[in-house]
């Protein structure tokens, strides 16, 4: 059974059929193969609960939320204010970049958002300060990942969805690893710029005074993230609940800005139905298949199929980490979760690894996906705002940031306690 | 030439666009009561839970009513990398089939939201909360979007098979090909968010 579903999937994949659509052939088909009762007379309903599943509403409002701050104007003073912080580092404002994108990440749930956002603000310097090109660019587009790990995120929710973990307890575990994510980019960028002097780029000066002033541009970012982080461990608000504050809280920021516009809100409202409709697509599908899955017994199977390998739980552990860092080379990190994760984490945590933990693991599984061609999304993001030269450009110039995440996925294999110490502080875990 | 495919078509596309732009108000319009609800419970103490219930039938219904719109956007992702490396014959062949397979992807959604939809009209079914709601208004409106999806694909499925009698194996891959990195991400990249004066580092 589990080679017949896996040589199914990888040939319906392969066809380059539609993720939906290969997902649901695949269903069938098992059903038709495998299932002892007509499990397809069950569709409509299953389709309905995962199409009306109020945790996953959270998933339209915070790629709307990330459409309207990209067109709210406030990412020019966070930007401006993240330079005057961090510009004396070598590599300039290569560090206002992660800065500004750390912060970002925290009001908003999606990476292609905090890219695009930071990205249209930070390329026109490029060339002002003489920076190494390249490396800037991989800047703005490994920064941009930090969105899905630093909470909000849509990733953690569609997990959490997923696997029926605790959305709070896994923004929570995200704290952490991002701010140390986005220590080691300023690192890499550091170590980058004294191999390189040449990329260092102008030094910029600044003075305590226009620093301290600077801070006005970070607090409507931190009143998003107030009101939709906060009001969740407040007690005031759920996950989903949360995010409908959030979007609330960005028309009105929007209107402060003299952004809003109703030009302004068709944009953001077509390019949030693009992307929701290709999701929940896939959702309706992943979801009946995980139905036909469970009926036919296949992640039991696949259970016992990988303990009859005998692999002890770091090999196991170290095949899914490279089965996911090559996949992602090839397929968008979200339908790559919905595909996948069902699946494996049954199996990672019968192996005794803890699932928030996981979560954490398959967030920077996906922002290595983000990042790495030729299917990276955040590598076109970037190469889009700059709009000239080659993407070869951004590539070349992400490759540092590669290895650092690869370095961040090995220390929170070493030190999980970086991963699960803020849940276990708020006693949630 | 014939423009009444292109009229079809040019009205498919404008009703496919206002579908998911009324779903993307009904998420709006859910936001905005979910922050009243909340506003309302804690600072006046008034407990009222709709808010929630109602952006699940938001969701499956902008979701729905967006199919057909991410479909002419050609948003439904596909993992292209092997077709790319095949001849444009075999490209077309793949187009031409992942078209077909997303058709039978809607047909087989409607047929079955079609069942879910009348066994609800069928036992006047209503949703197990204070609001009461009789099933069948979310239903019919999420099966709408779907149907209008199934028919969206039909359509593109005929001028796929057009572009292809007319112009060959490369008319249908400029047609139902993938869409490229750069365009899928036009809108995001039109943002057009102008820098505010002297907020920049000088």
């Amino acid at each position: 059974m589990t080679p017949t579903s896996l040589g199914l999937l990888l040939l319906f994949l392969g066809l380059s059929l539609p993720v939906a659509a290969a997902l649901m052939l695949l269903a069938l088909s098992l059903g038709q193969l495998f299932a002892k009762l007509p499990v397809h007379l069950a569709m409509g309903e299953i389709v309905w609960s995962a199409s009306s599943n109020t945790l996953l509403v959270s998933v339209p409002l915070f790629i709307l939320l990330g459409e309207i701050l990209l067109r709210s104007g406030i990412a020019d003073r966070l930007y401006n204010s993240m330079s005057q912080w961090l510009a004396w580092l070598p590599g300039g404002l290569m560090h206002a970049n992660i800065g500004a994108c750390m912060v970002f990440a925290a009001t908003s749930g999606s990476s292609v958002a905090t890219a695009a956002t930071i990205g249209t603000v930070a390329t026109p310097v490029i060339k002002k300060y003489q920076y190494g090109e390249r490396l800037f660019l991989g800047s703005l587009a490994a920064g941009g990942t930090l969105g899905i790990l630093i909470p909000p995120s849509i990733n953690l929710i569609i997990y959490g969805w997923l696997t029926e973990t605790s959305v709070p307890q896994l923004y929570l575990a995200g704290f952490v690893p991002g701010i140390v994510l986005g220590l080691i980019f300023m690192a890499t960028i550091v170590l980058c710029c004294l191999v390189r002097p040449e990329w260092r780029g102008v030094a910029i000066e600044s003075s305590w005074a226009s620093r301290v002033e600077s801070l006005g541009g970070l607090l409507p970012p931190f009143a998003i993230f107030l009101i939709v982080i906060g009001s969740i461990y407040a007690g005031f608000a759920t996950p989903t609940e949360s995010a409908a504050l959030g979007v609330v809280t960005a028309l009105g920021l929007a209107a402060i800005n003299r952004r809003l516009t109703f030009a302004m809100l068709l944009q953001a409202l077509d390019g949030t139905m693009r992307t929701t409709g290709m999701i929940m697509l896939i959702v309706a599908a992943a979801w009946f298949l995980n139905f036909v899955l469970s009926a036919i017994g296949l992640v039991n199977a696949l259970n016992s199929f990988i303990t009859g390998l005998g692999l002890s739980p770091a090999s196991m552990l170290g095949a899914i980490i490279v089965f996911y860092l090559v996949l992602g080379c090839f397929m968008e990190p979200l339908p790559m979760m919905i595909v996948t994760v069902p699946v494996v984490t049954p199996v990672i945590v019968q192996a005794g690894y803890d699932p928030v933990w996981f979560g954490i693991m398959i967030v920077l599984l996906c922002e290595t996906a983000m990042i790495t061609p030729p299917v990276g999304v955040n590598l076109y993001v970037v190469q889009g705002v700059r709009g000239r030269g080659s993407i070869s450009d951004v590539i070349l110039g992400v490759i540092p940031f590669i290895a650092s995440l690869v370095l961040m996925i090995l220390l929170i294999i070493a030190a999980p306690g970086m991963v699960l110490w803020l849940p276990r502080l708020f006693g949630m875990h | 030439m014939s423009s009444a495919p292109d009229r079809v078509h040019d009205a498919v596309a404008a009703i496919s666009l206002w579908m998911a732009r009324a779903g993307g108000c009904l998420l709006l319009l859910v936001s905005v009561l979910i922050s009243i609800e909340i506003l309302a419970r804690k600072l006046f103490l008034l407990p009222f839970g709709i808010g929630t219930e109602l952006s699940a039938y938001a969701l499956a219904i902008g979701a729905s009513w967006s199919f057909a719109y991410a479909l002419l956007h050609r948003a439904h992702v596909r993992i292209d990398v092997l077709r790319n490396l095949r001849p444009p014959a075999l490209q077309a062949l793949l187009d031409f089939l992942a078209l077909l397979s997303l058709a039978a992807l809607a047909l087989v959604l409607t047929w079955y939201a079609y069942d879910t939809a009348e066994t609800s009209w069928a036992l006047g079914a209503r949703e197990n909360t204070t609001l009461g709601t009789p099933l069948i208004i979310p239903h019919g409106l999420w099966l709408a979007g779907l149907a209008w999806f199934a028919l969206v694909c039909l359509e593109q499925l005929a001028v796929a098979l057009l572009a292809f009698a007319r112009g060959g194996v490369l008319a249908l891959i400029q047609h139902a090909g993938p869409a490229a990195m750069e365009e899928e991400l036009g809108d995001v990249l039109a943002l057009a968010d102008p820098p505010l004066a002297g907020a920049r580092p000088r």
